[in-house]
């Protein structure tokens, strides 16, 4: 039963959600709705396994010496103590106004988005270093990727209609509209049917590897 | 059909209908294609052969992880950052307990940074199925899980730092990923690792395509388990969405070619329909 169960709950879950999809008949939608709340309930729960597995094993490096164990201690502090403010400031303790997100928001504006920021600026050089690594002419494919990089590169400026004398522009409009689109919707089709059968397969029971046996 | 059609519209005075039946041609095609899949599965347990094209990337896996052996090295495996309810993000657990049992055949290192807790849960279970497999349950490294962040650039450092820290020979990146993909290929390069990604994300498979070895493209993604394990069920499986792609193409043709031909105006040669239709 311990497999069976595990099992009969995905397969029924499964085609209740999806039968969902289907049907606008209330009681359908009202399982639907039921389910969903559940997941949403489970999904919450789940972030305290995320928050002991990251405090257990910053902790064990802590306290073994480890070379990164000042980082580690940072990001305990932040973590806790950002969830320390964001709770004081609900219930309006240590004299704060309840409701107050100030230095809630002050702290997500001031840190979290400029870091988020700063990984991703670091596309841009990344972009160009991948580009320079792989743009060269060492087979027909890999001259087929230069080519199409060098068209859209000069189609985006305006530089390249004044080099190309407007020719540019309308390379790149073919290009994107006719070759690119059309191997994007080859790609997406088959990544859709294969969505579909993975997702069929665990519907109905019968992909079972991702559980334990 | 009208009857029928009706029935299906009124559930009851004043309730919601039993079938949207606008829905009704989407319904007729996942049927149709879980009976293909049924067919093509009953067909492969038969015995029939159905093979699959070398991929280069699938091939590379047991090369990586081989690489990762040789030199003392561990294998970083990241699982996309898409949540437990995405079908990549599931398939990719499955392909997790494969690497996870070479690994532990082997006597390497596994890590596996995650985003979501959800998904962590997943990957402790996989890896540590993957180790039973092999039969070695004592190969199981509970902290060679770890969960790092649910904001995708934090992750994204935290997966940075564990290529430039710990230095992978190996990465393998499977899965449902976003912008951070690039930062990710292109750290793992410069820190010496045989890279092998894996998405069916078209729009960063690009990137992938650039900065990694080998590159695992779309319907390939989901070919994976049944290319390792040629188990007949996976393989009817394959079998099916290309039976289902062909359809798909003949019936694409054909509809081009009726709509063509209805769509001429008088006076027009057939040239120059197709010219106004999809010039």
């Amino acid at each position: 039963m311990k497999r069976e169960i595990p099992i009969l709950l995905t397969v029924l879950c499964g085609l209740a959600i999806t039968w969902a999809f289907f049907s606008p008949y209330g009681p359908s939608q009202a399982v639907n709705d039921e389910l969903l709340a559940w997941g949403t309930v489970l999904f919450s729960v789940a972030f305290l396994l995320g928050i002991g597995n990251l405090v257990r094993i910053s902790l064990k490096q802590i306290s073994s010496g480890h070379p990164d164990r000042y980082y580690k201690a940072l990001l305990l502090l932040m973590l806790f103590g950002y969830l320390g403010v964001g709770i004081s400031e609900i219930h309006g303790w240590f004299g704060i106004t309840e409701g107050d997100n100030l230095r809630r928001d002050w702290i997500y504006n001031r840190i979290f988005q400029p870091l988020q920021a700063t990984m991703f600026s670091l596309l841009a050089f990344y972009i160009a270093s991948a580009a320079f690594r792989a743009f060269r002419a060492r087979s027909m494919e890999a001259t087929l990727l230069l080519v199409a990089g060098a068209i859209v590169m000069l189609g985006q400026v305006p530089l390249g209609d004044q080099i190309t004398g407007g020719l540019a522009s309308r390379w790149l409009a073919f290009l994107m509209s006719y070759i690119n689109a059309a191997g994007q919707k080859a790609i997406i089709v088959g990544a859709a049917l294969g969505t579909l059968a993975t997702g069929l397969r665990i519907v109905l029971g019968l992909e079972r590897s991702y559980l334990s046996e | 059909m009208e009857a029928f059609v009706s029935f299906l519209d009124s559930a009851g005075e004043g309730m919601a209908p039993w079938i949207d039946t606008g829905k009704f041609p989407t319904l007729v095609a996942i049927l149709a294609y879980a009976a293909v899949m049924f067919v093509s599965q009953a067909a492969a347990k038969r015995g029939v052969h159905i093979p699959i094209r070398r991929i280069a990337g699938l091939d590379a896996l047991d090369e990586a992880i081989g690489r990762s052996t040789e030199m003392g090295r561990p294998v970083l495996y990241v699982p996309g950052i898409d949540e437990i309810k995405e079908i990549q993000t599931i398939y990719s657990m499955m392909i997790l307990r494969h690497v996870a049992r070479k690994t532990a055949e082997y006597g390497t290192d596994l890590i596996v940074p995650v985003k979501d807790s959800v998904v962590m849960a997943f990957a402790e279970e996989a890896v540590k199925q993957g180790c039973q497999d092999a039969g070695r349950p004592d190969a199981f490294i509970a902290d060679n899980v770890r969960y790092l962040s649910n904001e995708q650039f934090a992750f994204c450092a935290g997966v940075a730092g564990i290529m430039n820290r710990e230095r992978p020979a190996a990465n393998i990146m499977l899965g449902m990923f976003f912008a951070e993909s690039l930062i990710l290929a292109e750290t793992g390069y410069e820190s010496g690792a045989i890279q092998v990604a894996g998405t069916a994300k078209q729009h960063q498979l690009p990137f992938f395509v650039a900065a990694c070895d080998y590159t695992i493209i779309g319907e390939e993604y989901f070919a994976v388990t049944a290319y390792l394990t040629r188990e007949p069920g996976l393989l009817g499986t394959i079998r099916a969405a290309d039976v289902i792609k062909g359809i798909a193409i003949a019936l694409l043709l054909v509809g081009v070619a009726l709509a063509t031909y209805f769509a001429d105006v008088e006076g027009e040669t057939w040239f120059t329909t197709f010219q106004r239709l999809y010039g």
